[in-house]
């Protein structure tokens, strides 16, 4: 019966790398390490609440940061790396699925014991708010495809 | 049985709703960012958004409810959060070898100047006031 396994043991014979292909570990790092940077700057840009004096500094310090990666990006020719983005939004529905669970009366009831009617009433929070977590991760299956902004 | 939570249940509540409530306000700025760049996905980025606000809606109803306590409720932590994996990130940059000396130059200083603005990142935001309630979005267009 053929396998498909190679009983060939002999050395492989040296690939030739394509011109450039020397500096390419070198700029995906560089790419992964700008990519992550700039979504963290992004996000603390799109958090910071402008209404108010010192958010205003940190909204303005990290739009200073997404410039200044930018010119590294520039400076090397290594774009960010960019994830889709329903990927980065189901991430973080799991992050709130986990702590949801969390808070459920089964698991408070660490804490000390429940009042049965109190309870019941936790219970139907929770599932609540559960249910509203599965109708978010239903709509972002609804996004298409799509790189990070 | 007391027919209320103790004390420590409450903190352990309040601290598990605020930690997945700050898991959707990420969410949220994700989504308000993808709206700048793809209209095409508006009506659903925008169900998504308004989903968000009825879970923070009924987290605040529970708070209430229960008096929880609204220490935890701090929109610094993201954010520190954040700060944290771009410094991450920073930290691991590597510059590519065998650039040209001129573009390896440029690279250093550019890379310079965004470790500077990194630095004033983390000062701005060690000034910043704590939130105590996560602050209504920017109105979404219609």
């Amino acid at each position: 019966m053929e396998l498909g396994i190679s009983t060939d043991h002999r050395p492989a014979a040296p690939t030739v790398s394509p011109p450039g292909a020397r500096r390419r570990d070198g700029l995906d790092d560089l790419r992964l390490s700008l990519g992550l940077a700039r979504r963290a700057a992004q996000i603390i840009r799109a958090l910071a609440d402008v209404e108010r004096r010192d958010w205003r500094d940190a909204h303005a310090a990290a739009e200073a940061c997404i410039e200044c990666i930018d010119a590294v990006t520039q400076a090397t020719g290594a774009e960010p790396e960019r994830r889709t983005l329903t990927s980065l939004l189901r991430a973080q529905i799991y992050r709130a699925q986990d702590t949801l669970q969390e808070a459920a009366p089964e698991r408070l009831k660490a804490f000390g014991p429940l009042a049965p009617q109190l309870r019941r009433d936790l219970t139907a929070r929770v599932e609540l708010l559960q249910k509203l977590l599965d109708a978010l991760q239903a709509a972002v299956t609804e996004l298409p495809p799509s790189e990070e902004p | 049985m007391s027919d209320a939570l103790s004390d420590p249940q409450q903190r352990a509540l309040a601290a598990y709703l605020a930690a997945a409530e700050e898991a959707l306000l990420v969410l949220g700025a994700y989504a308000r960012l993808a709206l700048q760049s793809s209209p095409a996905t508006t009506p659903v980025l925008l169900g998504i958004i308004r989903k968000i606000d009825t879970f923070s809606a009924t987290c605040n109803e529970t708070f209430s409810t229960y008096a929880l306590p609204v220490i935890f409720r701090d929109r610094r932590l993201p954010v520190a959060d954040e700060l944290n994996r771009l410094v991450a990130a920073l930290e691991n940059v590597r510059l590519p070898e065998r650039e040209p000396d001129a573009q390896v130059a440029a690279a250093k200083s550019a890379l310079t100047d965004l470790r500077l603005a990194v630095n004033a990142l983390e000062h701005a935001i060690q000034g910043l006031q704590p939130l105590l309630h996560l602050p209504a979005e920017a109105p979404l267009p219609e």
